[in-house]
């Protein structure tokens, strides 16, 4: 029912970031799930990065059909090294299923032993872009499209044809 | 060539994009959106290009375009072509966007004009700008 992996497999105890990539089973599913994500202590997340809608207990709501979800992991104040342990949770009103995934949490001079998990990360890269979001922010201003006012050019369009040098 | 740690990284790209914070910067990193750091003695630290890298992710970001389609980008380009994206990125700081009007002369020429320039001001440069596309003497 519940795919879960990360982006990297180790994390910095102190502003570390990975994401967690949910896969669901639809063919599993009857109603519209939703996933509870619990984090241990000192470590967060984002909203979840597919732009689904997150309900008042902050569980997402996967009402589309195939969709997966991403959401980014953090650190920010150091936290102890060790193993830590997040549990997703497949909420739907006729089943709870439970999974849990474990990640190293180390030092940043132990990162470069690290293994990336390119599906995951290519997941990311294909995202819709935003610098990734690390706190409540629900501003989307850092895209922002130049809507150029086009300017009526100020030769007539005989001119035009009839110029050579016209424009350069 | 300068050379950086993350942090310092960070802090500097901070002044641009309040986002990009040390652990967007390492992870940058090692999904290998910026090339591998350079080895300085026994240590592996980010240099100017680096910064030109990211400046340019925060650029094309800032358009739409995703991390995938950036690196793709990215990849193709001289050192030369990144560091004139990055040195655009001002041009696409939200609050420039919002605050200044753009204005397309012809395809090839777009400025923008803050609303700090007077309305004389703003119509002589629009004249003398298409004047110097048209070929004509200013």
């Amino acid at each position: 029912m519940l795919d879960i992996q990360f982006a990297k497999s180790k994390m910095e105890n102190e502003e570390g970031m990975n994401h967690l990539w949910v896969q669901l089973h639809p063919e599993d599913l009857t109603q519209t799930p939703e996933i509870k994500i619990q984090l241990p202590e000192g470590m967060y997340r984002s909203k979840n990065l597919n732009g689904l809608v997150e309900n008042d207990q902050g569980h997402i709501v996967v009402d589309v059909p195939y969709q997966d979800v991403i959401i980014e992991i953090f650190t920010q104040d150091a936290v102890p090294c060790g193993e830590m342990t997040i549990v997703v949770s497949l909420l739907t009103a006729e089943t709870t299923v439970h999974q849990h995934i474990s990640i190293q949490i180390v030092s940043e001079e132990e990162m470069d032993t690290a293994e990336i998990n390119e599906h995951v990360v290519e997941r990311v890269k294909a995202l819709s872009n935003t610098p990734p979001t690390n706190d409540d922010d629900e501003d989307n201003s850092n895209i922002v499209y130049i809507q150029p006012k086009i300017l009526e050019q100020r030769i007539s369009h005989l001119e035009k044809n009839y110029r050579i040098d016209y424009g350069y | 060539m300068n050379s950086y740690t993350a942090k310092q990284v960070a802090e500097t790209l901070q002044q641009d994009d309040p986002r990009m914070n040390l652990r967007t910067v390492r992870y940058y990193t090692q999904i290998g959106m910026v090339p591998p750091l350079e080895l300085v003695g026994n240590k592996r630290v980010y240099t100017d290009n680096h910064l030109h890298h990211f400046r340019a992710i925060i650029t094309l970001s800032r358009t739409g375009e995703t991390l995938a389609s950036i690196q793709e980008t990215l990849k193709k380009l001289s050192m030369e072509d990144i560091e004139k994206i990055s040195q655009q990125i001002t041009l696409y700081e939200p609050s420039r966007i919002i605050e200044n009007e753009t204005l397309k002369i012809t395809d090839d020429v777009i400025i923008t004009i803050s609303p700090r320039i007077s309305a004389e001001v703003k119509q002589r440069v629009i004249e003398s700008v298409s004047q110097a596309l048209r070929g004509e003497h200013l």
